[in-house]
Formats: structure tokens, sequence, C-alpha cells
């Protein structure tokens, strides 16, 4: 799962030239949902429960999936166009904020992710981003959609409490309708509560 | 992840031509009938094979159809056709005292003829036995093959209508969403089929999620959620494809489109003023205005049977609930107290049950009779969501999980028997029982 938030984050950048360079991405290229992703998704629910510190080992490991990554996927990715922004926003951090059953609240660790990126956008002042907010499948799909809206207006509400101004973040909510897992245990809906972070350069390449 | 045309206004067009030459696909995949559970209550009844000339092979048999409704309703059995006594021609060749001895008060019989244009002449009788009497005669002519399951489904509206007093639902239709995969893209589908699942259409596919489907009062236009441009906007669409547009794609969330009982306005859920609202959109002038103002969620609304109030989910309380709004004075009160989530309100036609997400260790679909006060737990599952009553307000259909997919049920408001509706490949969710056709 956090390679394929790295890759969904990449694959985004590629995409993002504009309509003047059709998207080439091939489906065969993005990292299939399902499976066989759950070693990954074990891994990141023992982290996501264990304490802060180890909040950022994960970090640091999914930092070097993306190394590994890159290196296979490089040439699909155009690696040469991002910018220093889109580097430094797949350093770190995982782009990814998850949340509690029905929870809309930002845990210390979340804050640290969030304050992460704040930094980056503050000091790359053109940068706009995407929270993207996720549910879970349980309960019904409209109060859903509402309370991924929630959840992302709270990261939003985080970032500009360090210091990033409203209008560089769109809010999105995909409600239950793009679980990250599959399956209907704790684990997957755990991963399914979620605030994505991604870069949005829409508008500018308009 | 996403798919990248939404960043390019030209192809998103194109894609737009594309998904409008796929409405009115025939041959979707219909939703097939899993027998669950069945009721110690059901009052069996006779459903006779239609009798019909040698050579004569319609497609589909009226009789097995209307047996297959009579039991939905969970009220009715009909005798296995092994076990029927006899098979009179005519009302004279009725042996009574043979058939009172299966238990049995009531039967069907008729004749299917075909004509020299291939088109059949459809008859029924339905006897009541105890007073040797026909209390239904009726004639179908020129009915086509693909014809032939809506007159079963009349028949059985008449056989319900005459052992209920209640109108029948039977010849009704239902809207659904289907999600499969293939090559690990997920594939949408909103699809309208017969009340028992078959006949299905699919009206629209996208590669992007579609949900709640609502029809209009008159079944000819369904408003549904659709994240075809990235996020959720509200489309209407003409069930004949003549027209589609997308109708709510205001800033934040639009959702939970409910259509008034008259057909005029449109209540739907958005939070351009930051958290979720209803709002209410005048379909003849596209006119918004604003119905509720709460920092709290406030979705899912459906009308009131008379129209003066609708019912929505809040979660003002901190928890989902749900409540009343009173459209002529703005009043607003708590009506589910039981459990501390409520959710996804659906209201029967009279306006007495009111269903609902419960959870109680699993999310179930509950009933509040509203003149009793009383709460009553209708699904054994754990993941069900999207009641929706039947037009004569005797069934609901719904969403639910069993073995990892999503599935729709139909379960009785009566008693408690459950039959399962799936498809054969991916899964159903959204379910939207239709207006009477007629």
């Amino acid at each position: 799962m956090i390679k394929q938030n790295w890759i969904g984050l990449a694959l985004m950048i590629g995409v993002l030239g504009g309509c003047s360079s059709p998207p080439t991405v091939p489906e065969d290229q993005r990292i299939p949902q399902g499976e066989g992703d759950y070693r990954d998704v074990d891994d990141l629910v023992r982290a996501s429960q264990a304490e802060d510190e180890s909040v950022e080992v994960v970090a640091e490991e999914s930092a070097t999936e993306l190394a590994e990554e890159d290196l296979t996927q490089g040439e699909s990715l155009n690696k040469g166009e991002l910018t220093p922004f889109e580097q430094a926003m797949g350093e770190t951090y995982d782009p990814v904020i998850y949340f509690g059953y029905d929870q809309s609240q930002l845990d210390e660790a979340s804050l640290a992710t969030v304050q992460h990126f704040a930094n980056i956008l503050v000091d790359n002042p053109n940068e706009r981003i995407k929270l993207i907010g996720h549910t879970d499948e349980r309960g019904s799909q409209e109060y859903n959609l509402a309370l991924g809206e929630r959840r992302a207006q709270a990261v939003a509400e985080a970032f500009m409490l360090y210091g990033v101004s409203d209008e560089r973040m769109e809010i999105i909510s995909m409600g239950e309708t793009e679980p990250a897992a599959e399956g209907q245990t704790e684990k997957a809906w755990a991963l399914n509560r979620r605030v994505e972070i991604e870069s949005n350069n829409e508008s500018s390449n308009d | 992840m996403k798919p990248t045309f939404r960043y390019c206004p030209s192809l998103l067009s194109f894609w737009f031509a594309l998904m409008l030459s796929a409405i009115i696909t025939p041959a979707s995949a219909d939703l097939t009938i899993e027998i669950d559970q069945s009721s110690d209550m059901a009052i069996p009844v006779a459903i006779l094979p239609l009798a019909h000339d040698e050579g004569v092979v319609p497609s589909h048999r009226p009789s097995e159809i209307i047996a297959a409704n009579l039991f939905r309703s969970g009220k009715f059995q009909a005798l296995p056709e092994r076990q029927l006594p006899a098979r009179p021609q005519s009302i004279e060749e009725i042996d009574y005292g043979q058939w009172l001895a299966e238990g049995v008060d009531n039967l069907m019989m008729g004749r299917i003829d075909q004509e020299e244009d291939g088109t059949y002449t459809v008859e029924m009788r339905f006897v009541d036995l105890l007073r040797q009497e026909q209390v239904i005669g009726k004639r179908w002519r020129k009915v086509s093959e693909t014809a032939l399951r809506r007159v079963a489904h009349k028949m059985s509206d008449l056989i319900y209508q005459e052992l209920t007093g209640k109108k029948g639902a039977f010849n009704t239709r239902i809207a659904y969403v289907t999600e499969r995969r293939q090559g690990g893209k997920r594939l949408f589908s909103l699809e309208v089929s017969d009340s028992d699942g078959y006949g299905a259409q699919s009206i629209l596919k996208s590669t992007d999620p579609i949900m709640s489907p609502a029809w209009s009062p008159d079944g000819k236009k369904l408003a549904y959620v659709t994240f075809e441009n990235g996020r959720s906007e509200i489309a209407l669409q003409y069930l004949d494809g003549s027209r589609r547009d997308i109708i709510a794609s205001f800033k934040g969330i639009n959702g939970a489109p409910a259509w008034s009982p008259d057909g005029q306005s449109l209540v739907f859920t958005n939070s351009r003023e930051g958290s979720a609202d209803l709002y209410r959109m005048h379909m003849a002038t596209g006119k918004v205005e604003r119905l509720t103002r709460h920092w709290a969620i406030e979705t899912e609304a459906v009308w009131a049977p008379n129209g003066r109030s609708l019912y929505f989910n809040s979660d003002r309380r901190g928890q989902p609930q749900i409540f009343q709004l009173f459209l002529d004075t703005g009043e607003t009160r708590r009506i589910s107290f039981e459990g501390r989530y409520n959710s996804n309100p659906a209201i029967s036609p009279d306006g007495r049950y009111l269903a609902m997400v419960h959870v109680k260790r699993g999310f179930h679909i509950a009933i509040k009779d509203m003149y009793k006060d009383e709460l009553s737990i209708k699904t054994k599952t754990r993941l069900d969501e999207s009641p929706t009553f039947s037009p004569n307000g005797e069934m609901i259909l719904y969403a639910m999980n069993q073995g990892g997919r999503g599935k729709l049920a139909v379960v009785s408001v009566d008693n408690n028997v459950t039959q399962v509706l799936s498809v054969k490949e991916g899964e159903v969710r959204s379910p939207s029982w239709g207006p009477y056709l007629d």
C-alpha cells in the first residue's frame, strides 16, 4: 500500500504535463490492489498502531521503497520533469493520514506528517495540493461521502495551522468508493480511513 | 490511480460521447436469485403451468415467474409442480375437494397460445377454491416474446392484490450499480432491471464510481451521483437515452439526490458552506435553496410521502441519527433514539415505517414502526445498507455483503424472509426501487 501511494503520486506527477502530451502510462504499470498487497498492509497496520517513533521508521522504509520503484519505473515517470517540490514531497513522509472509526481528528504522528508537507509548501509558494478523503465501506455511502470530506477538511485545517493558505488546497471526498485495501477486515478498514495528499498542478498547467 | 483524461477537457468530451453511446446496452448480466430462508408462515397456493398446444415453447414460463414472485413476498408459496394433484384445463374440471385436501385455498390456471404473427395470447383464471368461484379472469393479446415476463408480473400483481387486498409491486423496476474488475480497472455500470432482477439493461458505464440512483416519481428519469469528473456530482439522465446532464456540481460534495413526491424539486446534499447540508433544487428553474444550517453532517434526505417534511441523517449529536425537518416551519425533531448509529433512512409509501441502517454488532437494516414507536432489526448480515421500499411498501430491497461480495437482498416488511440477488461476476450496490409502471 505504501508503494501504491508513492507510485500513484509519481504517476500523477508524470501525467501533469497537460493536454499537449497525452498520458502514456499504461495500466499494467500501476501497482495492482488486492491479495498481493496484504504483506504491505500488515506492515503498515503494525506501524500505524505502534509508537510515534516507529511511524517515522516506516516513513524511511517507504522512502527506500520509492527509490527502488524509481529505478524500475524511472523511464515512464519522466523523472527529469519533477520539480524540486515534487521531489521533496516524496522524500521522507508517506503522504497519507489515517483515521479511527467514524473519526476525523489527527493524532500527533499525523500532525507531524502535515507539518512536513506544510513546510515544503511554504518553501514552494506556487505549489498546490489536493486532499482526498476516504472512508471504510461500513455504513451508508452518502454519510461516508460527507465523512471523507470532513477528514480532508480536518487535514486542511492542520495545513493552515502550519501556514498554508486554504486557497492552495483542493478538498475532495471519494467516500467509500476507492478503498486502498480490499476485504472485510479491521486491517483493510483501517487502511481505507485516510486522506491522501497529492500534488495538484492542474490549474497552473491550464 | 485516477484516470488521466481528467486533466484534458477534449479527451473528457470524447469519453463522454463513448459513454453516451453505451446507453441502452441490451443484455447486461441479470441478477440471479438465491433463496436464503423460507417462511413457515407462507400460505400455499396452486399456480398451474399454463396449458398450451404442442410445439408452443415460450422462452419464459409465466407460472414459474409468478411462483417466484409470490415466494419473494414472504407471504405465499406455490405448490411445487410435481406435487400438483391434477392439471384441470377448465373451471369445470376442478375437483375442489382434491385441492382443499392439499391445504390449498387458491388456484391459478390459464392458457398460452401462439398466433400466426408469432405473438402470444395469454389467459389466466384465478379461483377461490373455498367459495368455488372464479375471482379473476383476464386475457392479454399480442404479447411479444420479450413482453411475456411483464405479463407474468402483471398476473402476479393481480393475484397478490386478490390475496392481500394490497396492490402488487412485481411489475416494477429497480436500479442499482454493479462493479467489476477488468485488467486492473474498475468498471461501474448503472443498471435498470425488472423487480426480480431479470431484463437488466445498463444505462451508464464508467470507470469512475456511480452511486445513489433516485427515481423520478414518473419513473422516466434517474438522478444519481457520479465521480466521472474526479469528484462527486449529481447527474440527471432520461431512461430513454434522450438526455443526460450534470445538474449539481457545486463546491464541495454533491450527493444523496431525493425527488419530491410531485417531481418538482430535488433535495440533495452539498457542502459549499463548509459542512454537508441539505439543499433543494427547483427543477423548472434550477434555483437552489438551502434547507439546513449546521456544522454537522446533514445528508441522506428522503421525502415524507405527503411532501411536507424530510427525514435525514445528521451527526449533530456526535454520531449519525435520523431527524425529521418540517419544511413549512423549519422545525427539526429527532426520530431515532435506539443505538449509536442510525443512518440512510427510507420511508414506506404510507409513512408508517422508517427503514434505516442500524448498528448493533454489525450494520443491519432496521425498521421503526412510527405508529407503535417500535424498532425491529430485519436483517442478520453485518454490512447492510441502502434500504429502499417497494412502491406498495410490502418489501425492502437493500445492499449487503455475502462472502466478500456486494449483493442485493429483499426482505418482507411483515416477516424476515430474505432473498438474495447477485450478479454472476462482480458486485452490486446502491439499489433503488422504482415507482409503479402504470
